[in-house]
């Protein structure tokens, strides 16, 4: 009996850890020779290539967190950056000012994002749609007004110098050694096992339940505002953690380096690859992140032009993303790796129409 | 000091009111939050300064022909972009996001022209101060409360008094009974489209005469705030839309006055979180659309 | 006067018309009959516009208005009293009138529609300022059949004009019905309450899944037998 129950255990957890790779067996092998190549990378590329291929990591840990909200739960997120955000500054100020050791400091930060992200999720419990949108805009400028002005905690905006290095075990990292482009590869991925393991559990089906039709979901027993605020206390981590690997990477942080149009740039990227995929989160920033550097170097082709005649890459950038949103939403709603069948949003009963009689 | 806090939020809180109408008016047809209503503000006040400082037209031929630009930019919203996504049954998350990218492009292209910086702009009604039991009252602060309460009431009439009026309460109420009724109601709401912008440029341009300057991401904030002003008095009321910008504009105020102006801004957005959290209906909001 | 000819109608996947061929001649009153979702409401949004059509035509007065939208085709002359009645709720009595008017402009034939109206139905002059939504549910039945009659339509389409009434108001609703023939409107009925359609019909349409199972004179149709058992109770 025991040693049946014993093996049952053990097939379950061949069967979940299959579920990771679910789709054919070739897929296994293939995925390994892919992080070899990845692993592989730095050493055979310029730092300037290895910047971008961090900042593209920092964007996809990024998307992986607001796919929870905006992907699985459906719920369009403004203020993601804020996160991100709390991450970064809440381990700059433990390892600075605190002086604590940097991995502590990160699961201290993380847990604290964690934390805004259940206050977040209970701040918006009773609106969807656009309501929910604008709050969590509120949100972000709420953290950073905060971060701007408590100059007792944050240093104002004059905010914080010489972030130590992050290390592990006393090595430091640094882009030369590879140490944050290993790091964030090793976020990348933990943040496709959690995808994964997420969408493999209870939750994953409950979420996709609710999704598909909301009052049958409620009906069934699924309490989703329980699976909504697992959905929001997991992107607040998963954006936090992004944010303690970046404020060592910039080494310099202040209210200015979160924006608005960091936030955009996580929802462009998910719009883009497909909501609710993570080939879609993938595929999304590994086109969107990278489209500064691309426009700049387009640009610099016509070097030959006066400057004064030249567009400026930041701002044609962030209309570039705004056209692509509008023109996505024509056009494949969905995203370039998203589905066709999904029913994915709508308005709550009784909204779209009114009852006749009042 | 304190009745002068008292007018400046009356003033200001009369603007906020002025831009929460649009954000009611359009969610009253179609049930969408305009996400780019303060875009569309911000484009206002910058046609209207355009008028004034680079073609040095009469204030008040430029401030007409900024507010009817800025219109004609709010049909083109509709049209280009949302009426489409009517037509294939989109409205939800898809309709939001096109809303979001075209408030970017809106703005990221002001700035592309303008440039980020802060521009000048004129105090339309720079004739003095008022005193009023011991207190000095500007007349700025006085001519703005007075135009957006012109302008409310002018709304009102046509939202209230006019054939067209009529025909947006009833899109409003039961779109399909209004269609099998004759109304055009794509017409409606393209029409719903014209006045909200064209009353957002006109607020924008009284903020601007309120602060004296403009720029691109002058619109950000008092979008959010009008948002809250618009939903803490229920939104989809005009009365209430008053109501709301009233009260965040004289808390506001009475906040500067008791706390300093650092964290004044914070006001606006905890009062909305308050009123989204306790009574999603706002002050004078219906029952039946409490969750949007 | 109104003429189907094949029109096919689609929601999604569903084939909610298959080929229905339906005509509606001057001064009649034809009804449409069949149990739920046999597409009697779907061909009533078929003809005033609201659904779009896939196939076939619709002619009314010898013009195709299939493609057309809704407030083209109402200004043809077409009006439809609603399932459900969609009354507007915080509008008043007057107001829901002035509504069903709006595409008219001469001022004085709207007046002319009021009296009318309120010559219909007494409870509506009395009603004039209250909002829509405090009537009673007979009362929004009568708002919603007199919005239809301030188009002053020559087709008038009534869906399921007794749902939810008291027996004492059908008989009313009915009688009404018959009295806006006579003023020389033409009428296309739904009801779920055969019988009493059958009586003051000329001629019906049985539908079924989408189909025009039966059409003959309303008086043959409550003779016949399959018609009897499935709709009017044995």
């Amino acid at each position: 009996m025991k040693n049946r129950k014993e093996k049952n255990r053990t097939e379950n957890v061949s069967v979940r850890l299959g579920m990771l790779f679910r789709k054919k067996k070739a897929a296994v092998p293939a995925f390994l020779l892919l992080i070899v190549l990845l692993c592989l990378l730095p050493q055979v590329t310029s730092l300037y290539i290895q910047r971008n291929l961090i900042m593209v990591g920092f964007y996809m840990v990024l998307g992986f967190s607001l796919n929870f909200v905006t992907g699985y739960i459906g719920e369009v997120s403004l203020g993601h950056a804020a996160f991100y955000a709390i991450g970064a500054f809440s381990v700059s100020l433990l390892t600075t000012d605190a002086g604590m050791g940097y991995w502590p400091a990160v699961v201290l930060s993380v847990l604290l994002c964690g934390l805004f992200g259940l206050l977040l999720a209970f701040a918006t419990m009773r609106v969807s749609g656009t309501y929910l949108a604008i709050l969590t805009l509120a949100f972000f400028y709420l953290v950073m007004n905060i971060i701007q002005n408590w100059e007792g905690l944050t240093h104002g905006v004059v905010g914080i110098y010489d972030i130590p290095a992050a290390n592990i075990f006393g090595f430091a990292f640094t882009m030369k050694n590879g140490g944050y482009y290993y790091c964030i590869l090793a976020y990348v991925l933990f943040s496709i096992l959690i995808t994964r393991l997420l969408i493999g559990s209870r939750f994953g089906r409950a979420m996709k339940a609710v999704r598909e039709d909301p009052l049958a979901a409620t009906m069934a027993g699924i309490n989703n505002q329980t699976f909504r605020v697992i959905a929001y206390v997991l992107a607040g981590m998963l954006a936090g953690l992004a944010g303690t690997l970046y404020a060592p990477f910039c080494g310099y942080i202040n209210y200015l380096t979160f924006t608005y149009n960091m936030c955009l740039m996580i929802l462009v990227i998910i719009i883009t690859g497909g909501r609710g995929t993570m080939k879609g989160v993938i595929v999304g920033s590994l086109i969107i992140a990278p489209l500064g550097e691309v426009l700049r170097g387009l640009i610099s082709l016509f070097d030959s032009l006066p400057a004064e005649y030249l567009p400026d890459p930041e701002q044609w950038r962030f209309v570039i993303y705004g056209l692509i949103m509008v023109v996505m939403m024509r056009l494949r709603p969905q995203g370039i790796l998203g589905g066709k069948s999904r029913l994915d949003y709508r308005m709550p009963a009784g909204l779209d129409k009114k009852e006749g009689n009042g | 000091m304190f009745l002068e806090q008292i007018v400046n939020g009356i003033a200001i809180g009369m603007s906020y009111a002025l831009v929460a109408v649009g954000y009611s008016m359009v969610f009253g047809v179609l049930r969408l939050i305009n996400f780019s209503h303060s875009a569309v503000f911000t484009f206002g006040a910058f046609a209207v300064w355009v008028g004034v400082e680079m073609l040095h037209l009469n204030v008040f031929l430029a401030i007409l022909a900024g507010v009817a630009i800025t219109g004609v930019l709010g049909i083109g919203l509709n049209k280009m972009a949302l009426e489409p996504l009517r037509k294939k049954g989109e409205t939800g998350m898809p309709a939001l996001i096109t809303t979001i990218g075209m408030s970017y492009i809106i703005i990221n292209v002001l700035t592309i022209v303008f440039g980020s910086q802060m521009r000048r702009f004129p105090a339309l009604f720079n004739w003095g101060q008022i005193h009023i039991f011991g207190a000095a009252i500007g007349w700025q602060q006085v001519m703005i409360a007075l135009a957006c309460l012109v302008l409310l009431v002018t709304l009102s009439l046509i939202v209230n008094k006019t054939k067209s009026g009529l025909a947006m309460r009833a899109v409003q109420q039961q779109p399909t009974a209004a269609a099998i009724n004759g109304i055009n109601v794509n017409h409606v709401i393209t029409f719903v489209f014209f006045l909200g912008a064209a009353s957002a440029a006109i607020a924008g341009t009284l903020v601007a005469a309120y602060y004296q300057y403009v720029r691109p991401s002058f619109g950000d904030v008092i979008g959010l705030k009008a948002f809250a002003a618009a939903v803490l008095g229920g939104i989809g009321s005009l009365p209430g839309a008053v109501l709301g910008g009233l009260i965040v504009g004289v808390v506001e105020s009475l906040a500067v006055f008791a706390l300093g102006s650092t964290y004044i801004d914070l006001v606006a957005y905890l009062v909305m979180f308050a009123v989204l959290l306790i009574r999603p209906t706002g002050l004078l909001g219906r029952k039946g659309i409490k969750k949007v | 006067m109104l003429e189907l000819q094949n029109v096919n109608t689609f929601y999604g996947s569903i084939h909610a018309l298959k080929d229905e061929s339906i005509t509606v001649k001057e001064g009649e009153i034809v009804t449409l009959i069949g149990s739920n979702g046999a597409g009697k409401t779907t061909t009533l949004s078929s003809i005033i516009g609201t659904k779009r059509i896939k196939s076939g035509s619709i002619k009314f007065m010898g013009e195709e208005i299939s493609g057309r939208s809704p407030h083209e085709i109402v200004k043809r002359g077409i009006a439809l009293s609603p399932e459900g009645r969609l009354v507007f709720p915080d509008l008043s009595v007057e107001e829901n009138l002035r509504i069903g008017a709006y595409l008219r402009k001469d001022k004085s034939e709207i007046r002319k529609s009021y009296e009318r109206v309120y010559g219909l139905f007494p409870r509506l002059a009395e009603r004039k300022g209250q909002p829509a939504g405090t009537l009673s549910g007979g009362e929004q039945q009568m708002l919603a059949i007199g919005r239809a009659m301030m188009n002053d339509p020559k087709l008038l389409m009534l869906d399921e004009p007794s749902l939810g009434l008291a027996p004492n108001l059908v008989i009313m609703i009915f009688e009404l019905i018959r009295e806006i023939r006579k003023s020389g409107v033409t009428i296309l009925l739904i009801e779920q309450n055969a019988n009493m359609a059958l009586h003051i019909a000329d001629r019906g349409y049985v539908l079924e899944t989408g189909y025009v199972k039966l059409s003959d004179s309303a008086a043959n149709l409550s003779k016949n037998d399959a018609v009897r058992k499935a709709y009017l109770g044995g």
